[in-house]
């Protein structure tokens, strides 16, 4: 079952309405049995598997108070578990992940190591509740693709409570527009350019560099927002994973903005950690930490040469960022009459070290990526032909589509047109409070007959649910 | 003055619904402006409810087609996918009648790419030195079986006057002349059986209620009206949507509480209504042809009737014009069979027996297939379906080169009279 199937969403309505009926105290069982019965769909082994690391890992986080020594341990077991899984992935049959690939597997073992380690660092008690604790792990709306929230920050939000319906669906909806209007329109045209790198050159690769990103983002973003408004629809609200992270005017600015319980799970398990224990080795500590963490984030995606050499180039760009910031700040305070040019300047050029960035992301190899880049620039004279070509046969009307889509999406991001809606509806007039009910009738029913033409019985997957 | 204010709270009612309604109205207009900018075309309906045939072709209905292709379709008045035509047929006019289901309707493809109008301007071409031209009449609508295109011939063909009436026959509806194959799902659709070797109505085609009239041109306005607005016309698409979801649902929710071991056939494997549909000896369906074969009769004789030439042009089954032998030779040892063309060969002799003219259209577009490897059906990668453009344009030249060259009716209308 994936978010943007109708049979997910029947689902989730029988879980929201049974959630309800259910007493307070037997909720966290219900999210249990809802989540098991999700995840058994996927793989009745795989379900096996979380079972058992989840009574393995809550019986270690009781017995942490005595022996402190097994935290450690445990986390390195975890780590290597998430590690052969990837690992598997790389032979030609996959070896066990060919036979029993758990869903999720990047996101509840990160889960279950921020447990390990939160409790061992005495950020949290250990959770006495198993039943609390195995449906944190497997708390099916996050599962498929986080984001990776944090045990306390969960705790502390059992058992549920009934929350208001209307701006969850409204979230589930938005991330279904995103997913199903724009990244899949932008999709074709962009599978099609990198499925055919090595015969194609300037304008083509021109457009695989720009559309990927925005495509990636919509997804992304897409399967986020349906995560967290199905979340919230059971009472449980997950962390925000982007801020409008194409507007960030720096790398690091970017990726305080970008798959944030991502980046923030890896500043406080692995770069903080580091960071500590090399702080005296000022500027290169610092650098190394930044390294590492970076080459973390790549390698989280997949054991691959393209996703280790997405991580470094990252690594270097935050380390020059970084390194530089200083500097940088005193001379915009020195001549404020650049300011204003440099945050522009920033942007321009952020944007397109991430997109560059982004190339080796998507490339099945770094060999993919390295055609891509270096032929940017080759016959792009004559290769608007090229690039016409590719959009007529991946569908102009689809692009079309998927690039009108993002504008609404940035835009929409940026004037936030729901919070006026909002401000002039409790404001306004009677008349006007009746023509919103009326209108978002009509636009839920639109929502859903284009929902259920264009997207029921397709399997499209979300780029990130391979993780 | 508590009757003024009622009065006022009364008017301010009214004036909020009023207002609200206008917002309404607007919202729509924008969601309506807003799918048709996004060019989407969604399917439209131009079926109406009949009480001889069960459904047929609403007259002056208008939509999109996208199933397979992005056609604009236009029925005429009189219910057909045609542009409109006089009654009394033109004098030097040569009328061809084609019927028969979703190949002669041909909604796949804009109106003068059908095979019809390509028909139509070739034997116009070839006739028009002596002065004469043709009209080919397209009287097909997807989902017929035997009995409404019987039915259309009876009731509806005549009165246009053509020489020559042109069967268009596909071996699929086969299985719906009986209710044996779809037990219970044959809906509107009326059902012959053969008495004393004479076809009639079966017991549950005479307990089918009138259409009422009433009614009808109520649903029909509906249906118009849902055909002109793309918001209403997506909902429309979404309902169907649904009802072609709903039994896959419940077979995974099924599957997932009780999965039961079933037996695995093998991917390539054809379904039964597959075999049935290329093989035309399978046990049975031997009752079905024999029902066939009856439809055929009736059509032969009502053609005599009336002093038309009857023909049956039997439509290729995709697989028999695709442009790869090999495709071809494992489909047929999928089937277990030692030819594709067992279909096309038994109305040969049928023909024969009865003195019909048979055309097949599989050996002429399936030579066109191989020497331009062209994919005369449906679009890539699957090329599945009813036949493309090229595949209408083929089969319009083949056959207006067949009638040229075979039609008596032809011949006589060019044979100067004394």
């Amino acid at each position: 079952m994936t978010f943007t199937e109708p049979l997910f969403l029947l689902y989730l309505v029988l879980c929201v309405v049974l959630n309800r009926l259910c007493p307070a105290r037997g909720r966290a069982a219900f999210l249990l049995l809802a989540s098991y019965a999700f995840y058994l769909t996927w793989s009745p082994p795989a379900a096996a598997i979380l079972a058992i690391l989840t009574l393995v890992t809550f019986a270690a986080g009781l017995a942490l108070a005595k022996a402190q020594a097994l935290a450690p341990v445990l986390a390195i077991l975890l780590t290597v578990y998430l590690m052969a899984f990837k690992v598997a992935l790389l032979t030609p049959s996959h070896g066990i992940a060919g036979l029993i690939m758990p869903l999720g597997i990047s996101y509840y073992s990160f889960k279950l190591i921020s447990y390990v380690l939160d409790v061992h660092w005495g950020k949290i008690p250990a959770e006495k509740s198993l039943l609390n604790f195995a449906a944190y792990i497997a708390f099916f709306p996050q599962i498929v693709a986080g984001p990776i929230q944090r045990p306390g920050d969960f705790f502390a939000q059992l058992p549920p409570k009934p929350v208001h319906l209307v701006n969850p669906i409204l979230r589930i909806a938005w991330g279904l527009v995103k997913k199903l209007m724009i990244a899949d329109n932008l999709a074709p045209a962009v599978n099609a350019i990198y499925g055919h790198l090595t015969s194609l050159h300037g304008a083509p690769l021109w457009a695989a560099f720009y559309l990927f990103p925005l495509q990636l983002y919509a997804d992304f973003s897409g399967l986020t927002d349906i995560a967290i408004g199905s979340g919230q629809l059971l009472g449980v609200t997950g962390p925000e994973n982007f801020d409008r992270p194409f507007t960030a005017s720096s790398i690091s600015g970017f990726w305080r903005r970008w798959h944030m319980s991502l980046t923030t799970w890896l500043v406080d398990y692995v770069f903080m950690p580091l960071r500590m224990a090399s702080r005296r080795a000022g500027a290169w500590g610092l650098s190394f930490s930044i390294a590492v963490n970076m080459v973390a984030i790549g390698l989280w995606h997949g054991l691959t040469g393209s996703y280790l050499a997405f991580g470094l180039l990252n690594a270097a760009y935050l380390i020059v960022d970084t390194l530089t910031n200083k500097r940088r700040a005193k001379f915009f305070k020195q001549n404020p009459a650049w300011d204003r040019a440099g945050s522009w300047l920033g942007w321009l050029l952020t944007f397109h070290l991430i997109f560059i960035a982004e190339v080796f992301f998507r490339s099945p190899h770094v060999s993919d990526a390295l055609w891509l880049l270096g032929h940017l620039a080759s016959g792009l004279a004559g290769s608007g032909e090229l690039l016409r070509q590719v959009v007529e046969e991946t569908g102009r009307h689809a692009l079309a589509i998927g690039l009108v889509g993002y504008l609404i999406l940035e835009l929409g991001e940026r004037f936030r047109p729901d919070l006026w809606l909002r401000e002039l509806y409790s404001a306004g007039p009677r008349w006007l409070r009746w023509s919103f009910y009326s209108s978002g009738v009509m636009a839920s029913i639109l929502a859903l007959a284009l929902f259920l033409v264009h997207a029921a019985g397709k399997r499209a997957p979300f780029l990130y649910e391979i993780f | 003055m508590p009757l003024a204010r009622e009065l006022r709270s009364c008017m301010k009612f009214f004036s909020d619904l009023i207002r609200a309604a206008l917002a309404t109205c607007l919202m729509f207009a924008v969601m309506e402006a807003g799918l048709r900018l996004a060019g989407t075309h969604y399917e439209s309906s131009t079926y109406q409810r009949e009480t001889e045939r069960g459904f047929g072709l609403r007259p002056n209905s208008q939509g999109w087609e996208v199933e397979e292709g992005d056609v604009y379709l236009t029925i005429n008045s009189d219910g057909m996918r045609d542009k409109e035509r006089p009654i009394e047929r033109p004098p030097h006019t040569l009328r061809v009648a084609v019927i028969g289901s979703s190949e002669a309707d041909a909604r796949q493809v804009g109106f003068d790419d059908t095979f019809e109008s390509v028909m139509s301007r070739d034997m116009t071409r070839s006739l028009a030195p002596r002065g004469w031209q043709a009209d080919v009449l397209n009287f097909g609508a997807p989902g017929y079986t035997f009995s409404q295109e019987y039915l259309t011939l009876r009731d509806h063909v005549w009165k246009y006057q053509p020489q020559v009436v042109i069967l268009l026959f596909s071996s699929f509806p086969v299985q719906k002349t009986t209710r044996e194959f779809y037990p219970g799902d044959l809906g509107m659709v009326p059902v012959f059986e053969l008495r004393n070797g004479n076809l009639e109505p079966d017991e549950i085609t005479k307990q089918m209620p009138p259409v009422n009239l009433k009614r009808l041109r109520w649903t029909n306005r509906i249906a118009d009206l849902m055909n002109t607005s793309y918001f209403l016309s997506l909902v429309n698409s979404s309902r169907v949507k649904v009802s072609e979801l709903l039994p896959v649902w419940r077979a995974r929710v099924k599957s997932f509480i009780s999965p039961t071991p079933t037996a695995v056939a093998p991917s390539d494997a054809p379904s039964p209504s597959t075999v049935r549909s290329f093989n035309p000896y399978v046990p049975e369906t031997q009752h079905a042809w024999d029902v066939t074969e009856a439809y055929f009769r009736a059509m032969k004789y009502q053609c005599d009737e009336h002093g038309a030439e009857f023909w049956i042009v039997t439509s290729d089954l995709g697989v028999q014009v695709d442009p790869d032998l090999s495709v071809r030779a494992a489909f047929q040892r999928s089937l277990g069979m030692n030819t594709l063309d067992a279909v096309d060969e038994r109305i040969q002799r049928f023909g024969e027996a009865q003195g019909i003219h048979v055309f097949a259209l599989a050996k002429p577009l399936s030579d066109y297939a191989i020497a331009h490897h062209a994919y005369l059906h449906g679009a890539a990668p699957d090329h599945g379906g009813h036949w493309n453009a090229i595949g209408n344009e083929q089969t319009g030249h083949a056959l207006a080169r067949e009638l040229l060259d075979q039609s008596t009716e032809v011949r006589k209308a060019l044979t100067p009279k004394p």
